[in-house]
């Protein structure tokens, strides 16, 4: 993307401007610039600034190029000024967008994680590039990430085999809070939100509070133009599996250049119909949704403060046949081996069904309270709304009519409404010139309205505080870092039985310390050694305590128990980095001792018996517990353009207590693809093709006898995708995408699918992705 | 920066703030209404037999959660009492007592007849059950059948299953559906 605007006119042509990344706007240091047609050139300095001197001509042509970036031509008219002044925007280039990219932030302000902690970041152009069907699809090319789905539509983030209520998802510097603890549950963000995306494999809790034990999934915005002029994107994604089409953009500026205020506003509409398997169509697993932002910033590094609005709403189909009345209808359907009926294809989203929508307000200010110390606080209301609808309870109408089934219809199974507010206020600090560090606070308040039948979670008020500190010192080859974070949690709830009126009330209190401590080696140029150790905790969530209702999904009666204590752990990592011209490898490998993990495991001695049959009880309980696990990436350029790249990730989760395989971890995978990457192909540059095998292994560790039906079988699928650049214009560019995914239409079911147990996930999907920037 | 241009710089934002407090101030609390009234729940199941034998009496057995599915387990289950060679009329009834007063929904099953279907299951040896009354397409329905006590087991179970279709078509007489709404186990023993 290139913008480009003149000043003034009188005599010698003197061409200067800045040269930044187009997502994150970061000034590109190095970024060489030529005058073509001649032997001139220059490079940008620190701050990304160039200056070419005594242009001749009315118009000159330019080509700007940096490593990683795609190389940018542009014609500029400079005849009658003598003063030209440009921002040149580089889009990252295909050649790195298959990986993901490895931030090694010594810098620590402003991240995601420890400097010492490993951070892989999505960039808006490899998010653009794999954006898949919902907000999650995108994280499964991080080795570790795997998702948790209920069929195509509801995908859920899992980090190195945890998730939920032990990873933090961050959007917009406010931690998202919604019902995290179904596993039918997914982020409420819409794939298209203009943002990168960091990912911290390992505990953050002491930055994020006690849920980010396991990792956070941090969604940043992309920071407001510094520019006066308006820039902006639209993207069109379509899906052939579900036919689903999606539509988003943004649009972004600064009010005028006396002023200091940016403002970007966005949406995105999408509609998908009934998925399709490779030989039937699952019935009833469309999904419609929309949302809406804006965000208005003012100020400078100095003093300046941030708003940031969003709206989010979704209506989500649950596949019909996952919908059963009770265990012996799921014996049934498993032995059936396939969906009873398979309706044709369609975008008639019927009951069962969430509804949910989210509302999200950020407000963040900073000040520079000294040369050395930058005060940021962040102010948070979000709130949660989500219906589920069942099927069962709307069947059996009473002794009247039409009229009360339709209000049953509309009325929810259950509703919650869940308000969040959330204040962090935090100290950025220099101690030293090679010590930084952070100090804060954090509070929050957190309101939860349930109605409706279900009885998963009560109604509650949930207060936290927590204080933290943690600094890093940075030597030449070698950083430290070490943090340490005290937090409370008061919850206060009030449970209402079925059919009875009486309310039982009961306070808990929840407080730990968390703490962290790493290093960073440098061994060289070229390689690093960084571990890590961390002490963290989480209370127990309102559901593992008070649950006491049938998931109708998976059959089972889900008992909490309001005795449960603090879940602890002790995270261990390591990870060896390489980068050289030719190689770049990541290998890490981890361990978390849990004590206290808590889970919900059968109870076949009491099982529970309702009028609709009996059902496999399972209570929640706390059980020491080992995840440990390994991460491999691996990138070879072997000639050219061409670059063969592999990744696996094993993750081992051990009840020790009984020395069993803990349920529901995500089974041994890798990928294999090769990435050819042509500078001028078509009309395209940078063209790529890309061709990958992913191989999912069975999960053979699991209990005999404790799931309805055994580990699926194994599978491979192969995924191609090819696209490249077009420039519409010297300002406009468009990139576009033509993936394949499960490009031979093969049949499997994969472990970590809800609907495993009666349907196939879906077939062969053509994507089209076209983003056009100006 | 002085005062006068902070304050210039942020008048804009404050009327931002303003609005964003103000939607913050948005209700905790739904506005769904917090009664199930809608949503039923059968509670009761009830089967009357009466015996071709004028001379053995009438026998209404219970299975009920009053509480609904969930909570307390069932807080009545009755035995039924077999007579020996004795056959039996039988009658089945399903209702909501959680309610006030208690809805009886034998009628709605009986109306959605062809979308239902109950499912009878003797143990062995305890005799055979055959249902009685038909649907629109002569399908079994269930909430009438004959009961003959024969064989040589002294007690045994005698489950109920209630399947709802969907789709009337998919109803074939022998196949439960998937929709399972009532699935109960009484009891028996031959005396």
């Amino acid at each position: 993307m290139i913008t480009l605007f003149a000043l003034l006119a009188l005599l010698d042509v003197h061409v200067h401007g800045v040269v930044r990344d187009t997502a994150t706007r970061e000034p590109l240091h190095a970024a060489t610039i030529r005058v073509i047609g001649t032997t001139r050139g220059t490079v940008t300095d620190r701050n990304g600034v160039f200056h070419v001197h005594d242009v001749a001509g009315d118009s000159v042509l330019l080509q700007f190029s940096h490593v990683g970036y795609a190389t940018k031509r542009m014609m500029l008219a400079v005849g009658g000024r003598d003063d030209v002044r440009i921002e040149v925007l580089l889009v990252p280039s295909q050649r790195r967008s298959e990986g993901a990219v490895v931030v090694e932030s010594r810098t620590s302000h402003g991240s995601s994680a420890l400097p010492t902690q490993h951070v892989t970041e999505l960039s808006a152009t490899q998010i653009d590039e794999h954006r898949g069907q919902t907000f999650a699809d995108v994280l499964t090319r991080v080795p570790g990430v795997t998702v948790v789905q209920t069929g195509p539509s509801i995908s859920k983030p899992m980090i190195h085999g945890m998730m939920g209520q032990r990873i933090v998802l961050r959007n917009h510097g406010v931690v998202q809070e919604g019902q995290q603890w179904g596993a039918e549950h997914a982020p409420e963000i819409d794939p298209f939100t203009p943002a990168r995306i960091a990912v911290v494999k390992g505990p953050a809790s002491v930055m994020y509070g006690p849920n980010a034990m396991g990792g956070v999934i941090d969604v940043l915005p992309r920071p407001l133009p510094h520019d006066d002029v308006m820039h902006g994107e639209v993207s069109a994604n379509l899906f052939s599996n579900s036919g689903q089409g999606a539509i988003g953009g943004f649009l972004e500026d600064r009010i005028s250049d006396s002023l200091p205020i940016g403002y970007r506003v966005q949406g995105a509409l999408r509609r998908a119909g009934d998925a399709r398997t490779p030989t039937y169509v699952l019935g009833n697993t469309g999904f419609s949704e929309w949302s809406a932002g804006s965000t208005v910033g003012i100020g400078d590094d100095d003093l300046g403060m941030t708003v940031m609005g969003s709206l989010y709403a979704t209506t989500l189909g649950v596949f019909a046949g996952s919908h059963l009345g009770n265990a012996e209808d799921l014996r049934r359907a498993i032995e059936r081996g396939r969906p009873s009926t398979s309706p044709a294809f369609g975008y008639d989203i019927t009951s069962p069904r969430q509804e949910i929508s989210h509302t999200l307000l950020s407000m963040q200010g900073h000040a520079r309270v000294h040369d050395d110390a930058v005060l940021r606080v962040t102010y948070g209301w979000q709130q949660n709304d989500r219906s589920e609808y069942d099927a069962h309870n709307t069947r059996i109408i009473g002794p009247d009519s039409a009229a009360r089934l339709q209000r049953a219809l509309q009325t929810p199974a259950m509703n919650l409404l869940l308000t969040t507010y959330t204040l962090d206020a935090k100290l950025e600090h220099d101690l030293a010139k090679n010590i930084r560090g952070t100090a804060g606070m954090s509070a929050q308040r957190q309101v939860n309205d349930r109605s409706g039948t279900v009885f998963l979670v009560p109604d509650y008020v949930a207060w936290g505080v927590g204080g933290f500190a943690y600094e890093s010192l940075m030597l030449d080859d070698l950083t430290l870092s070490a943090g340490v974070r005290y937090d409370v949690r008061w919850l206060d709830v009030s449970i209402q039985r079925r059919n009875t009126s009486a309310r039982e009330e009961q306070q808990r209190t929840f407080a730990s310390v968390t703490a962290s401590a790493g290093a960073l080696y440098a061994l060289s140029e070229e390689q690093s050694i960084g571990l890590n150790i961390a002490r963290a905790w989480r209370p127990p969530q309102v559901n593992e305590l008070y649950a006491n209702d049938v998931h109708h999904g998976s059959a089972l009666y889900e008992i909490g128990d309001s005795t449960l204590h603090e879940e602890r752990s002790v995270g261990f990592d390591a990870t060896y980095a390489l980068s050289t011209p030719t190689v770049e490898l990541e290998v890490t490998a981890y361990a978390n001792l849990f004590d206290g993990y808590i889970l919900a495991l059968p109870d076949p001695s009491r099982p529970t018996i309702t009028v609709r049959g009996t059902f496999p009880t399972y209570r929640f309980t706390q059980v020491p517990a080992l995840l440990a696990g390994g991460d491999v990436s691996l990138r070879v350029h072997v000639t050219g353009g061409v670059q063969a790249y592999a990744t696996s990730s094993i993750v081992r989760g051990t009840d020790t207590r009984a020395d069993e395989p803990l349920f529901l971890m995500p089974s041994d995978r890798a990928r294999i693809g090769v990435h050819i990457h042509g500078d001028d192909v078509l009309h395209l540059h940078d063209a790529f093709i890309d061709v990958s095998v992913l191989g999912v292994r069975r999960q053979d560790r699991f209990v005999a006898g404790q799931d309805y039906a055994p580990p699926p079988p194994g599978y491979a699928i192969v995924d191609a995708s090819f696209g490249g650049m077009i420039d519409l214009s010297p300002s406009v560019q468009m990139r576009i995408t033509l993936a394949c995914n499960n490009l031979y239409d093969t049949q499997y079911r994969d472990y970590l699918n809800r609907y495993r147990y009666f349907a196939d996930d879906p077939g062969r999907n053509i994507i089209l992705r076209i983003t056009t920037i100006f | 920066m002085n005062i006068t241009t902070f304050t210039q710089r942020f008048a804009p934002v404050a009327a931002i703030t303003i609005m964003a407090l103000g939607l913050s101030g948005c209700s905790e609390h739904g506005s769904d209404p917090h009664d199930h009234a809608d949503h039923d729940v059968v509670t009761t199941i009830e089967i009357e037999l009466t015996a071709s034998d004028s001379t053995v009496p009438r026998q209404i057995v219970t299975w009920e959660d009053l509480d609904g599915p969930g909570g307390a387990n069932p807080n009545r289950i009755d035995t039924v009492v077999l007579r020996p060679g004795i056959t039996y009329t039988g009658r089945l009834r399903v209702a909501n007592r959680s309610v006030s007063p208690a809805e009886d929904l034998t009628a709605t099953i009986e109306a959605e007849r062809d979308n239902h279907q109950f499912f009878y299951q003797l143990s062995d040896g305890l005799g055979t059950l055959t249902i009685t009354d038909k649907d629109s397409r002569q399908l079994p329905v269930g909430l009438a059948f004959a009961l003959s006590q024969s064989g040589s087991a002294p007690a045994g179970t005698m489950s109920v299953q209630l399947s709802h279709f969907d789709n009337a078509t998919s109803k074939n007489g022998t196949t439960p559906s998937d929709e399972t709404d009532v699935s109960v186990v009484f009891p028996v023993v031959v005396r």
